[in-house]
C-alpha cells in the first residue's frame, strides 16, 4: 500500500507499517479525513480459510498522511467493517475516528489489548 | 496518352485503342491486371501496417475534460495499444502525455488526474505523474509505479488533492 504525495516528489510505503506481508493479510482503502490530514484503512484476515469466507477479523486502523504513522482503533469481527460503520468527528486536536455498531448487527468490536489506543480515539463496544 | 471514350453507336462498349474490351481475347489480360493491382495494394497495405509505417485507425474516450486515445500497434506479430493522455481547455485539446500507462481520474475533481509514463522503462520521464487541470500543469510524483495497471483496482483520493492512497505493491506472503 502505497501513500503518494502530489505536491512533492515523495511516496510512503505502509505494507510494512501495516504488517501486510505477514500471513493472509488484505487491506481496503477507507475514508480521508474532511481536514485531509488523516486517512482510514481497513486492514483484515480471514478466520476460516473455507469460502465463501464469512468470518473477517478487520483492523481499523488510522494514517498520518504527513509521515505514515499507523493508529490502530478497533477490530470488527466476524464480518468486517462492512458490516459496522465509522465515522469523523472533529475534536479539539483535530479529526478522530469513532467506530459503532451498525443496525441489526449482532456482531462484535473489540480492541487488541496489544495496541495503544490515544485519548481521543473514541469506540463504543456493544 | 490512353483514351477510354465510348463511341457513338456502340453502346455499353468502352473502347480501348481503339479496341473494345467486350472482345474476347481482351478480357483475361484486363481481369489479370486489376487482380494484380489489388493483390499489390493489400500486400503493401499490410507491409506497411505491419513495418508500423502506417498505425491503424483510433478510438477515444472523453472523461470530464480529458480525453485518452488509443492506438492500437500491430508489428511483427505484436500487438499492442498505445495511450495518450489530452486535456480540453479553452475549446483546444493540449497533449499531456504520450505511451501512458495506467489512469486514474479524481472522480471528487475532474481537472485531476494521476497516469503513469513508460511502464517498465528506466528514464527522466518514466515514473507516475499528476496533472492539475486548474492550474493546467503536471510533474512527476514518483519513480515507481505506484498505481496498478488494472482498472478495477481503486485509489483514494484526499479532499484537498494533495495525497493519494494506493493498494499498489501490495503482496500477499502466505
Amino acid at each position: 500500500m502505497q501513500l503518494v504525495n502530489l505536491e512533492t516528489p515523495g511516496t510512503i510505503d505502509l505494507s510494512e507499517t501495516l504488517a501486510l506481508n505477514e500471513g493472509e493479510r488484505f487491506v481496503r482503502l477507507g475514508e480521508w479525513s474532511p481536514d485531509s490530514r488523516k486517512f482510514t484503512a481497513l486492514v483484515g484476515q480471514y478466520s476460516d480459510r473455507v469460502p465463501p469466507f464469512e468470518n473477517i477479523a478487520e483492523d481499523l486502523v488510522v494514517l498520518d498522511a504527513q509521515d505514515g504513522s499507523a493508529t490502530y482503533i478497533a477490530t470488527a469481527v466476524p464480518r468486517g467493517w462492512r458490516a459496522f460503520s465509522y465515522r469523523w468527528l472533529m475534536t479539539p486536536n483535530g479529526y478522530t475516528v469513532r467506530a459503532t455498531l451498525g443496525r441489526g448487527i449482532d456482531g462484535m468490536v473489540f480492541r487488541k489489548a496489544e495496541y495503544e489506543v490515544p485519548p481521543g480515539m473514541g469506540y463504543q463496544l456493544p | 496518352m490512353t483514351a477510354l471514350k465510348r463511341v457513338p453507336g456502340r453502346r455499353g462498349q468502352i473502347v480501348f485503342h481503339g479496341m473494345s474490351l467486350s472482345r474476347p481475347y481482351h478480357r483475361p489480360r484486363a481481369i489479370f491486371a486489376a487482380l494484380g493491382v489489388a493483390v499489390c495494394a493489400v500486400a503493401g497495405y499490410w507491409t506497411l501496417v505491419t513495418t508500423g509505417v502506417i498505425q491503424s485507425p483510433t478510438r477515444s474516450e472523453r472523461v470530464g475534460p480529458f480525453e485518452v486515445t488509443f492506438q492500437s500497434l500491430d508489428g511483427y506479430g505484436l500487438r499492442g495499444t498505445s495511450r495518450t493522455l489530452y486535456y480540453h481547455h479553452s475549446s483546444r485539446r493540449h497533449l499531456i502525455a504520450r505511451s501512458v500507462g495506467a489512469i486514474r481520474f479524481n472522480p471528487k475533481d475532474p481537472g485531476s488526474v494521476v497516469f503513469e509514463r513508460c511502464a517498465n522503462s528506466e528514464g527522466p520521464d518514466c515514473g507516475i505523474h499528476y496533472f492539475d487541470g486548474h492550474r493546467n500543469r503536471g510533474w512527476k510524483v514518483n519513480d515507481e509505479p505506484v498505481i496498478d495497471q488494472s482498472v478495477t483496482e481503486p485509489v483514494s483520493w484526499s479532499t484537498d488533492k494533495r495525497f493519494m492512497g494506493s493498494l499498489a505493491s501490495f503482496t500477499c506472503s502466505s
